[in-house]
Order: structure tokens, then sequence, then C-alpha cells
């Protein structure tokens, strides 16, 4: 009995890694054909219900599901793409010395936590701003 | 005449500042008597700089 639990546990495990991020929806009969051992269609259908249930693929319709990790990459991704194509900028000519002095302080100063001179820049400006 | 050319790029270097950002700072620039949104952005730099003891007059 104990062999048994085990066994499908692992099971779940493998069936897991496989579809977590498989780019492609897929069904119960394209899993059971992928088994390197012999797995009924009812064991994975079961095993597909309590993924959906832990919330780790989704049901697209009748046949097909597909992995949420895999959902919610495209989604960010296409998200950020939205953000960065609505976001236009403008070149700004800094004197180097100055720009010099920032990235020292980037240096020196890691916890700061800004990520680059221009980060820099613009929450100068950003302060600046509200100050006045 | 293109070694000037170079020096010149060599003393100024170009940092990319979101349109939305720089429209608030060209409102900024009249109203507080800057001449130009690089003067205003300069000066804000100098400012944090001093805020975290780093700043140092570019001409030392």
């Amino acid at each position: 009995m104990e062999a048994c639990l085990f066994a499908e546990e692992r099971l779940k495990e493998h069936l897991l890694e496989f579809i977590e991020d498989r780019e492609d929806p897929f069904d119960i009969d394209f899993l059971v054909r992928c088994c390197l051992q012999p797995v009924s269609k009812i064991k994975i259908h079961d095993l597909l219900c309590e993924f959906v249930e832990e919330g780790k693929i989704i049901r697209l319709d009748d046949r097909h599901y597909l992995s949420t990790r895999v959902l919610m990459k495209r989604w960010l991704k296409q998200k950020i793409k939205k953000i960065e194509s609505n976001v236009s900028f403008d070149e700004l000519e800094l004197p180097r010395k100055l720009i010099d002095q920032v990235m020292r302080l980037l240096k020196e100063k890691p916890e700061l936590g800004y990520v680059d001179a221009a980060d820099f820049v613009r929450d100068a400006i950003r302060r600046s701003l509200l100050r006045k | 005449m293109p070694r000037t050319i170079a020096k010149a790029e060599a003393e100024y270097v170009f940092v990319k500042i979101p349109k939305s950002l720089l429209d608030e700072v060209d409102k900024a620039v009249g109203k507080h008597g800057y001449r130009s949104r690089t003067e205003f952005v300069k000066d804000a730099i100098r400012s944090l700089l001093r805020e975290y003891g780093m700043y140092k007059s570019e001409r030392e």
C-alpha cells in the first residue's frame, strides 16, 4: 500500500514536471502516449483534476489543459511589452564629469538601489520637481 | 576640427529620460528661473549627490 502511494506521488511529480513548462495545450490522450510506463487514462484524468484544484493548470475546454505558469508568463510578457511601448524617451546631454560622480556613488553605495546612472538622474529629477 | 568634435563628445554623455518627466521639467524651468532643462537636471543631480555626501564641484 505504501509503495503504491509512493509510486502515485512520483507519478504526480513527474507529470507536473512534464506539463509545467509546456507551451502548447495538452490533453489526456497525449499525456498517456508520452508516459514511459503504461498509465490509465482515468489515473491521468484524476491527477489533472488535482492540478486544476491546486491552481497548477487550467482547463481550456472539454479536452485541453494548459499550465498556469505558462499562462502567467505569456500574460506578463505582453504586459511588459505594453508598458515599454507606452513610454517614450528623450536624450539629454549632460557633463561627463557629473555622470562620473554619479557612477562613483552607485559603485560605493549599491545599497541605494539605483540600477544605473539614468535611474539616478530620473530619481534626482523627480525629487527636485517635488521640492519645487 | 574633428578633434574638437571628439573632445566635445568625450565631455558630454547622453542620458535617456522619459518624455513625460521632461515635460514636467520644461514646465518647472521657466517658473524657477533656469535657462534650460539641462540646467534644471544638472542642478537636480548635484542636489541629490550633495544629499548623499558625494558632490564635488566639476571644476575640481
